[in-house]
């Protein structure tokens, strides 16, 4: 059971932003990926890392996954109950609507920022490097 | 005087206000998303495609049927003059010599009546296979129509659900928005219709509730010291927990 945890990083809002994504296999790491995105906002940066972690599964052929993100407004607008207002979010709305629409059985879950420290360390360790 | 007649100011009421309009819009993509519309679509796909299959079909037997069409129509001719020879043959002042030639009449037109039975016969037998795919499309759309007829019958049974499910949030709306402060009702609707994502949000420690951003000390103060306490970040309203 594929388990990936995603985060996206942004200093001052919108500033220097990375992601960061741990992709688990039976609740072992094994593969991570962060990395600097430029400027963006925060919800930007969400939406990149999920984005990510989609291209990950399907390049990797990953057919059932559940990915975890903390941001409650990447995950209820993914799972339609939120609109999609934001100019800047509504293409990287759609881009990862179609990526989920080419893999078979994806999960998306909201989890307090406690349980996503793995891809938080990642993000930051993105941002903290020269 | 216009003070006292206010609703209390309770922040908290966005959320809620916001919770109910969540709902709304989460049962309006219900109805656009749910697995009867996917089907419904695929299945008018299905049947779009099906009946331009069925028309090539048809036009490659245009000249089937025009001919077949003919030759029932001479048979139909055959058959009304072999009737009105039969009823003057039953005529009781019939003479020798009349009832000769009809019944002369009779075998050439039943000979006639033969050859253009099996000349259609010959015309079914040439065209067997076409007809054979035609009436086989014809069958598949048959099939799909009544698909196509339940499903429809099945969507607008989930959707006369969801309509009264959106019936009931938006009196359960207008109830809320008539008991909600004015200063309120005006910020959430400038909020809603300047694009902001999220409203109003209860906050996560330092956290901004509706963005996810990381507040610092003298933002949070400042977000603390404003009227509608909202994010420098995002607009949206901080609420305390």
């Amino acid at each position: 059971m594929y388990k990936i945890y995603c985060d996206g990083a942004s200093r001052s809002n919108p500033g220097n932003a990375s992601i960061g994504i741990s992709i688990q296999k039976n609740n072992i790491e094994i593969d991570n990926i962060s990395k600097k995105i430029g400027i963006a906002s925060n919800n930007v940066a969400e939406y990149q890392s999920l984005i990510e972690a989609l291209n990950y599964c399907f390049q990797n052929k990953i057919d059932v996954v559940e990915i975890f993100l903390d941001s409650k407004l990447v995950v209820e607008q993914m799972n339609k109950n939120y609109r999609v207002k934001s100019e800047n979010l509504i293409n990287l709305y759609n881009d990862a609507q179609k990526l989920v629409s080419k893999i078979p059985n994806v999960k998306l879950t909201h989890i307090k920022r406690e349980f996503n420290k793995r891809a938080d360390q990642l993000a930051n360790e993105a941002l903290d490097k020269k | 005087m216009k003070a006292i007649m206010d609703k209390p100011f309770l922040l908290s009421d966005l959320v809620d206000l916001q919770e109910i309009d969540n709902l709304i819009y989460s049962i309006n993509q219900q109805k656009k998303d749910s697995n009867t519309v996917v089907n419904l679509k695929n299945l008018e796909t299905e049947y779009k495609s099906l009946l331009v299959d069925k028309n090539l079909k048809k036009d490659i037997l245009t000249d089937f049927f025009e001919t077949k069409k003919d030759l029932n129509k001479k048979l139909q001719e055959i058959e009304i003059k072999n009737d009105n020879i039969t009823s003057n043959i039953t005529k009781r002042n019939i003479l020798p010599s009349e009832l000769e030639n009809y019944q002369k009449q009779l075998t050439i037109n039943e000979k006639n009546y033969e050859e253009l039975l099996s000349k259609i016969d010959q015309l079914q037998y040439e065209n067997k296979e076409k007809l054979t795919d035609y009436e086989l499309v014809s069958e598949k759309l048959n099939i799909l129509k009544d698909d196509l007829v339940a499903n429809s019958k099945l969507l607008q049974e989930e959707w006369n659900k969801l309509d009264k499910k959106i019936s009931d949030l938006e009196n359960q709306k207008n109830i809320f928005l008539n008991n909600l402060n004015a200063d309120l009702k005006i910020l959430y609707k400038n909020l809603k219709s300047n694009g902001v994502d999220v409203v109003a949000a209860y906050n996560l420690g330092d956290q901004c509730g509706c963005c996810g951003v990381d507040l610092t000390s003298s933002e949070l103060e400042q977000v603390q010291e404003s009227k509608f306490k909202q994010c420098p970040y995002c607009s949206g309203v901080i609420v305390n927990v």
